[in-house]
């Protein structure tokens, strides 16, 4: 018995040693000044590596992602890249790079890992290799538990998309799962029912529509606790964030606790009856908090005129030109001021 | 104080559509249907009755609003009364109608109450989610929300900044936030979100008596379980799109209209025009969706029920009437598409296009239909918004296809099927195309008829599985679904 076991693991291990063939080591640096961490400028052959793994020292759980660059196409964009969950303290991840991406074509030619939450995450060691068939599977795990389909994004409000398993959606194999109990259980009853008309066939035929409906049900309920699952992930984001809070404390939250002071400093200068206004700023979309919060006040673009009043908060060196000449109505600070005008 | 006023912000509606199903449906329905109906057409009324007073002039705050709401609930109880409506029903109404409302605690098997939790879980999530944080999503900040802070603050509708912001949009949504503002005496965007998994929740219940009218209590919850499981409707239950409360009004109605076609009880056919009229008030796409219904419907009567016509034609007068002041409004759909026609007809018409001239870049060709239908597969089969659905509606459709067509439910077929082909249409010029390749619409789109779908997969899954066993069980008796 023993023995069998013996052969049993030998078997299962030989394709692993492909893995102790050839491994590189990639040692990333931290860029300075930036967050992320890029390797060296290197040609690897993405046919012959396709998995990198990753030993990573995170300071806390977070989202990270790789990126690269191949011979072909020297930029670094979203569509070259892997998105995956990391966690706190020194764990390793496997990354079959183009079971989850098929732009790792070509010759590779550098890979940068950048962090996408708050926290530090330090390299203890990385290689590409061919991988192995633990590899493999530990890649397809950590990439059905990843971020795509359970991370909440922007765009979630337009698109959930489903958890995915080596590049595809999981819903895939849950057709070919119950297609295949379609077929299985129509061959066995089949065999069983041994039909000799035409008629006698759809006895078969209709058992194997009861298996499938029953593999139907099990896939969708799977689904759905998956989907509870997440449901309950984002819940634990919103309490930490939210829970307990006044709406003032909420907003600030929302909008960042320095440009809802500045919100509400305006509110409290700018005159009762509406006014135009228009909000000069190096910040991402000032404008949708400010609509929201300052209104009966009206966003001037809304309507079309040259606003009543600038709100100026953090602004570009572009925009404090355009300022000049203009009188000022309140300050908060040197950042934060409201100024009378009709500019756009 | 603030949970107080928030109650009263709900129960307000709530009584109101409370008598208004009073006085149309006659019969005891389960309380949790006739609560969830009420909550539905009380939210979508008085946000009519808001409109309506706007366009005459008057001021909206709490008390301008409240008194005549009051006036109407008042007068639709009175009105109900003297008639001897559903609360002085027979004996044996009474006994079924507690039997609707007492029929979830009493008797439950372990999976039942398994359902429940994971069913009761995802409810508490939605209004958790909806409630712990202020408007953050970009179209609820941009439009819904200050419209509805510019009624709150100013009392009016159409200001000049709320019909820029609003464009061809209905008021429904921002006008039933700012109710809640007025109710709580400030803006709380958080709180004002309220009314949507109120609406969620009154989608679920709705869907699960109405299944639970034909199908055993396991299987109703089984399929109410896998209605929770689509991450785009819990989503949208929690913020403050417009998108759940079309899918609330267009699904509840289109399945009270194949409720009506199987069990030919006039307060389903109503209650179905309420909602669509509702739905008009929503979303701009409302009123194709209830076109849509109007044709299917009056297919079904050419064929099946011709003697129902005049039934069929009060429905429509219905829900025409419902959505009188939005769809004859200058900003509506409706209106833009009437106007747009004549504009074309007119041969002395001026046009506003710009002359094409050769330096401007040609207009892409319209999209092939193949990419069109590769495109919208890509949306419907491999992304976790619907999970497996229209696959299950496909092979459903395949394998029941003789039962489809032999009942009344090829017309919920042809209801379903026509939407989709509405959708393939309006993403089939090269300005929309984009949106459907990039997914930014689409899936909100089709949002709207997934808990019919659903609802049509679970009738018939649940007719074929329960070919031989009862499905309602009444008193000893067996009594067959079909």
């Amino acid at each position: 018995m023993n023995f069998r076991r013996a052969i049993l693991i030998l078997l299962l291990t030989i394709p692993c040693f492909s893995a102790f063939a050839e491994e590189i080591n990639i040692p990333f640096q931290k860029t300075p000044g930036q967050d992320y961490l890029e390797s060296p400028a290197m040609m690897i052959d993405s046919l012959e590596n396709s998995t990198l793994s990753l030993k990573l020292n995170c300071s806390n759980d977070g989202l990270a992602r790789l990126y690269w660059i191949t011979s072909y196409d020297q930029r670094f964009e979203q569509s070259k890249s892997i998105w995956f969950y990391t966690k706190r303290g020194v764990h390793t991840y496997y990354l079959n790079i183009p079971s989850q991406n098929p732009y790792w074509i070509g010759w590779i030619k550098r890979l940068i890992i950048a962090p996408e939450s708050p926290g530090k995450i330090e390299i203890l060691a990385s290689t590409v290799s061919r991988g192995n068939w633990l590899t493999f599977l530990a890649s397809g795990w950590q990439e059905f538990w990843g971020p795509k389909g359970r991370a909440q994004t922007g765009f979630s409000i337009n698109v959930t998309h489903s958890s995915p398993l080596y590049g595809n959606s999981i819903n895939v194999y849950f057709y070919w799962l119950i297609g295949l109990a379609f077929i299985f259980s129509f061959v066995f009853y089949l065999f069983k029912a041994r039909p000799k008309s035409f008629e006698e066939y759809l006895i078969p035929f209709n058992s194997a529509a009861k298996t499938a409906f029953a593999a139907i049900l099990a896939s969708w309920l799977l689904l759905a606790l998956n989907a509870d699952l997440n449901y309950f992930s984002l819940f634990k984001v919103n309490y930490q964030k939210y829970f307990g809070k006044t709406i003032d404390q909420k907003h600030a939250e929302a909008y960042g606790e320095d440009y809802l002071t500045f919100l509400k400093f305006t509110a409290d200068k700018l005159p009762r009856k509406p006014v135009s206004f228009v909000v000069y700023s190096s910040i991402n979309s000032p404008e949708l908090a400010g609509r929201l919060f300052l209104a009966p006040h009206i966003l001037a673009s809304d309507v079309n005129k040259l606003p009543d009043y600038i709100l100026v908060f953090y602004p570009t060196p572009d925009q404090i030109k355009q300022l000049r000449g203009l009188p000022v109505l309140a300050k908060l600070d040197a950042n934060k001021y409201i100024v009378k005008g009709k500019k756009k | 104080m603030t949970i107080i006023k928030l109650l009263f912000a709900v129960l307000v509606p709530l009584l109101l559509g409370f008598s208004a199903t009073s006085l149309l449906i006659r019969e005891k329905i389960a309380f949790l249907e006739r609560a969830s109906l009420a909550w539905g057409i009380g939210l979508g009324l008085m946000g009519i009755e808001m409109y309506t007073m706007s366009l005459l002039g008057i001021s909206l705050n709490l008390r301008n609003v409240l008194v005549p709401t009051i006036g109407i609930i008042g007068l639709l109880l009175s009105y109900s009364f003297y008639h001897r409506n559903s609360l002085s029903s027979p004996a044996e109404n009474q006994r079924q109608y507690r039997r609707g409302f007492l029929e979830l605690p009493q008797g439950l098997n372990n999976a039942e109450k398994l359902l429940i939790i994971l069913i009761g879980l995802t409810i508490a999530y939605v209004f958790f989610d909806a409630l712990v944080k202020p408007t953050v999503e970009f179209d609820a900040m941009w439009r819904q929300g200050t419209i509805a802070k510019i009624i709150f603050t100013t009392g009016q509708v159409a200001t000049e900044q709320a019909k820029a912001v609003a464009g061809p949009h209905p008021y429904l949504n921002p006008l039933a936030q700012a109710w809640i503002y007025m109710s709580l005496g400030y803006w709380d965007d958080a709180l004002g979100k309220v009314i949507f998994p109120l609406c969620f929740t009154s989608m679920l219940f709705i869907f699960y008596c109405r299944l639970r009218a034909q199908t055993s209590r396991l299987k109703a919850l089984i399929f109410t379980y896998l209605l929770t499981s689509f991450p785009l409707i819990i989503l949208h239950s929690g913020n403050a799109y417009s998108d759940l409360m079309q899918t609330f009004y267009y699904s509840a109605g289109a399945i009270y209209l194949l409720s009506w076609f199987k069990e030919n009880k006039t307060h389903l056919l109503f209650s179905s025009a309420i909602l669509f009229g509702i739905g008009n008030f929503v979303k701009q796409s409302g009123i194709p969706l209830w076109g849509m219904s109007v044709v299917v419907l009056a297919i079904f009567l050419l064929f099946e029920r011709p003697k129902e016509s005049w039934n069929g034609l009060k429905s429509l007068g219905l829900a025409a009437m419902i959505s009188a002041p939005w769809i004859f409004s200058p900003n509506s759909f409706l209106y833009g598409f009437i106007s747009s026609i004549a504009t074309r007809l007119s041969p002395s018409a001026p046009t506003n296009a710009p002359l094409v001239s050769g330096g401007i870049a040609a207009q892409p060709a319209n999209p092939a239909l193949a990419d069109l239908v590769y495109h919208l597969g890509r949306r419907m089969f491999t992304y976790a918004d619907w999970q497996i659905l229209w696959f299950v509606f496909i092979v459903v459709s395949v394998l029941g296809a003789k039962l489809i067509w032999q009942s009344y439910l090829k017309y919920g077929f042809i209801l379903i099927v026509a939407n989709l082909a509405m959708i393939i249409y309006a993403f089939s010029s090269p300005g929309t195309y984009q949106y459907l390749v990039d997914g930014t619409l689409v899936n909100r789109l089709m949002m709207y008829q997934i808990p019919f779908v659903l609802y049509f997969c679970a009738i018939i899954i649940t007719l074929d599985a329960s070919k031989d066993e009862p499905a309602v069980k009444i008193k000893g008796k067996k009594k067959r679904v079909r």
